[in-house]
């Protein structure tokens, strides 16, 4: 267990002295390489895969579904689309990352205020709203990327689409410091609650607690931490929803423990992945791909082994 | 600790309130048991007992404070609420589960202490799963289930307890284990009510025990005096009888018993008994099953033997038409003048009045307004002449669902001045008949009877 929760650290020094260029012995170049690129990369990593793994686990205990991620909120969706338009517009990376922000939580908005009378009774009925939210954006970005200049802006939608932690500097990793870390803080927190989540209304209504108000507020802090991370990565699969399950088959149900499982997983996948992705092939993959082309055959594999045991 | 409701109603849509002016109070180490049938609003009852529903009028009060003045958390800590069979959530160990009870007593940036494992220990000790704490509820039984949410309840520590449904999915060594634990809580002081579909949970182990009926108190009081075959009977459609001794009887559900329709004439038989033991107020027998089992041909039967015994039996017989084995309309007897008439046809193509939600042209029968009518007349006619034994022949959905046919002239068997009144009723019907009737005493016609058994020549059903 002790491994587990190391593993983002000693994975982040490893991860530091893997590349295409060697940073031993430590010259000066090497350390501009080091600080200027490659820890700034390997920080982001940690962080976005810390967040994936925290909202999915939170979301999954929240709808009762094991194949529930950030995207069931129709953030990511959102987010895409806001950074597609941001593109054709030729904003620069942070008028990209603003406006993918600001359509994450829009979506996530609409999702959440289109389904607020059955945020206490029907967890269907807001992963639908979810789905149609998503489903919505998701056309809209199509219908950008077919008006998109192929040759310039279509390949730059595309990109920013599949994730990239290339891009992320040392100011984006404080606001993700900033934001994973006040996330898990919060959950953390309020560990206990993150049980009651995937009780029966009644039941939680029974144990004190106002169904509505717990499941907006941990709806509300997801949508936050996803829309964060999204804006600054681009879309990244398959983590939040893998992690939470991996996390279960090592150390059960119960969130107190999960969480911080799930939460170093995240960070250690992602990083793992991530490293992969910059110095496995001659040119790098986009992350958003190695993810999915990893995590569902990891998926595949713990579902097989662990049965309909959430 | 004492639990006040004055008068709750809820109502979910609106317009027909789920229940309705409800008022009980559960007192310090007393046991209430609920029972009712299946959208009774037992349920209901206890969620706006629990806090959880906004009585829409009245109040539900705890010490004289209104329960909607607290706050969740204010009442958790003294009402319990142990639900019904949900979904699982994450799959939970039994201890795990059983822990979330302490939530109410846990500051929100802290978890439980030891202390609140022992307690939650205890809680699942006392319900005799300790050996399964660390099994996960999605490897558990149903039963096994049930007792993690119990104890999860009692590990609440709530001096009120509210039970829906606890012995549900239970064999019967672990529901005498839940009642048992229910029992030496409340000698303790924790206040109990549960809802039960077992008239003998409340007899064994409730001070007082209430019977709803849609949304309704039917019945309120000691189990003893309120658990009865005649009150059961009417609450929820079946006979049962007591046995046991005085101090601790128990109820117990009766198939109907096969009847065979000569006992009129035996000395100690069924019908005769019956017969002998009709006054001052008569005995009803309701003859069920199935269609096409007997039941008519049965009763000309029973008409017979009480001919011959020169018992008066007199009212009507519905015998059937058959076109080869196919029924294709129903007669009607006065068996007092022997006259028949056509009551009903079955129509090849659909125009009856009386579909009742099956429009399938194949099925549907017209029944004629005129042959009604007359039957109507020879029901009052037998009220005045009143014969020892009146015979209705057939009570179906139209007098007992839509209070049409022969329903107005029903209250021949209402006053009881008959010995045997003899009504046929398919299986189905019974429990609308016993609402009527809560003495009546369902029965079932003999083998001989069916007509598969006689076959097709020139029979009646």
């Amino acid at each position: 267990m002790v491994l587990v929760y190391a593993s983002p650290v000693l994975l982040g020094i490893v991860a530091l002295l893997l590349g295409r260029f060697p940073v031993l012995p430590l010259t000066g170049q090497a350390r501009a390489l080091l600080v200027g690129i490659r820890a700034p990369r390997v920080v982001a990593a940690l962080l976005v895969g810390a967040s994936l793994g925290l909202t999915g686990t939170v979301l999954q205990a929240l709808f009762r579904n094991p194949l529930v991620d950030a995207n069931i909120l129709g953030v990511s969706s959102g987010a895409g689309f806001g950074a597609a338009l941001a593109l054709m517009l030729g904003l620069g990376v942070w008028g990209v990352r603003s406006i993918a922000l600001a359509t994450g939580l829009l979506a996530v908005a609409v999702t959440v205020l289109g389904a607020r009378q059955y945020i206490e009774r029907s967890r269907l009925m807001v992963t639908l709203m979810g789905i149609l939210v998503a489903a919505l954006f998701g056309s809209l970005t199509s219908l950008l990327k077919y008006l998109a200049d192929p040759l310039d802006t279509l390949p730059r939608i595309t990109f920013w689409l599949l994730g990239s932690l290339a891009t992320i500097g040392w100011r984006t990793n404080l606001f993700l410091a900033i934001l994973t870390g006040s996330g898990i803080l919060l959950v953390y927190i309020l560990r206990w609650r993150v049980n009651l989540l995937s009780l029966d209304e009644t039941e939680i209504a029974g144990l004190g607690v106002s169904p509505a108000r717990l499941r907006t507020g941990f709806l509300v802090l997801s949508s936050i931490l996803t829309a964060g991370a999204v804006s600054v990565s681009g879309v990244i699969g398959w983590i939040g929803l893998v992690t939470p399950h991996l996390g279960r088959a090592l150390v059960g149900s119960d969130h107190r423990r999960l969480v911080p499982t799930a939460v170093a997983l995240g960070a250690s996948s992602l990083l793992v992945l991530d490293t992969a992705a910059r110095t496995v092939f001659s040119a790098e993959l986009p992350i958003g791909v190695l993810t999915g082309i990893v995590g569902v055959p990891a998926f595949i594999a713990i579902v097989r082994r662990r049965g309909e045991r959430w | 600790m004492w639990l006040e409701a004055r008068d709750v109603t809820y109502s979910y849509d609106g317009s027909r309130n789920a229940i309705d002016r409800i008022s009980l109070s559960l007192d310090t180490g007393e046991i209430i048991a609920i029972l009712g049938r299946n959208g009774s609003g037992k349920s209901t009852l206890l969620s706006c007992l629990a806090g959880i529903r906004q009585s829409a009028a009245g109040t539900v009060s705890l010490d004289g404070v209104d329960l909607r003045t607290m706050t969740p958390r204010e009442r958790a800590l003294r009402v319990g609420y142990v639900v019904q069979t949900v979904e699982e959530g994450f799959s939970y160990t039994a201890f795990e589960s059983v822990l979330l009870g302490r939530t109410p007593h846990l500051a929100v940036p802290a978890g439980p202490s030891a202390r609140d494992y022992e307690i939650a220990e205890e809680a699942l000790g006392s319900v005799g799963l300790l050996h399964l704490a660390d099994r996960p509820i999605s490897d558990m039984s149903g039963g096994e289930r049930q007792l993690v949410r119990i104890a999860r309840g009692l590990c609440q520590q709530t001096s009120i307890l509210l039970l829906d449904e606890p012995g549900a999915h239970l064999d019967p060594a672990n529901r005498e284990r839940v009642l048992e634990v229910i029992a030496q809580l409340a000698l303790r002081g924790t206040a109990f009510l549960f809802t039960s579909h077992q008239p003998n949970d409340a007899l064994g182990y409730a001070d007082r025990a209430i019977l709803l009926r849609d949304g309704v108190v039917m019945a309120d009081g000691p189990p003893r005096a309120v658990i009865e075959p005649e009150t059961i009977a009417a609450a929820f459609g079946v006979r049962t009888q007591s046995f046991g001794p005085a101090e601790s009887p128990a109820l117990v559900s009766l198939r109907p018993p096969v009847v065979s329709p000569e006992s009129i004439g035996q000395t100690g038989g069924f019908l005769r008994e019956l017969y002998e033991r009709g006054e001052p107020a008569g005995n009803l027998i309701l003859v069920t099953g199935l269609r096409q089992t007997g039941k008519t041909t049965w009763c000309r039967a029973l008409v017979d033997q009480a001919e011959r015994e020169g018992i008066n039996a007199a009212g009507l017989l519905a015998p059937a038409v058959f076109d080869g084995r196919h029924k294709s309309a129903i007669d009607q007897l006065n068996l007092r003048t022997g006259e028949i008439r056509r009551l009903a046809e079955r129509q090849r193509a659909f125009k009856g009045r009386w579909a009742f939600g099956n429009n399938d042209p194949r099925t549907a029968w017209t029944f004629d307004d005129e042959t009604i009518a007359w039957a109507n007349a020879v029901l009052e006619n037998e009220r005045g002449a009143n014969p020892a034994v009146v015979v209705v022949d057939e009570l179906g959905p139209l007098e007992l669902i839509h209070g049409e046919g022969v329903a107005s002239a029903l209250s021949i068997l209402d006053e009881r001045r008959y010995r045997l009144a003899v009504v046929v009723v398919r299986s189905s019907l019974v429990p609308r008949a016993l609402d009527r009737w809560p003495w009546a005493i369902p029965i079932r016609t003999d083998q001989r009877y069916r007509r598969e058994e006689i076959g097709d020549a020139g029979v009646v059903e």
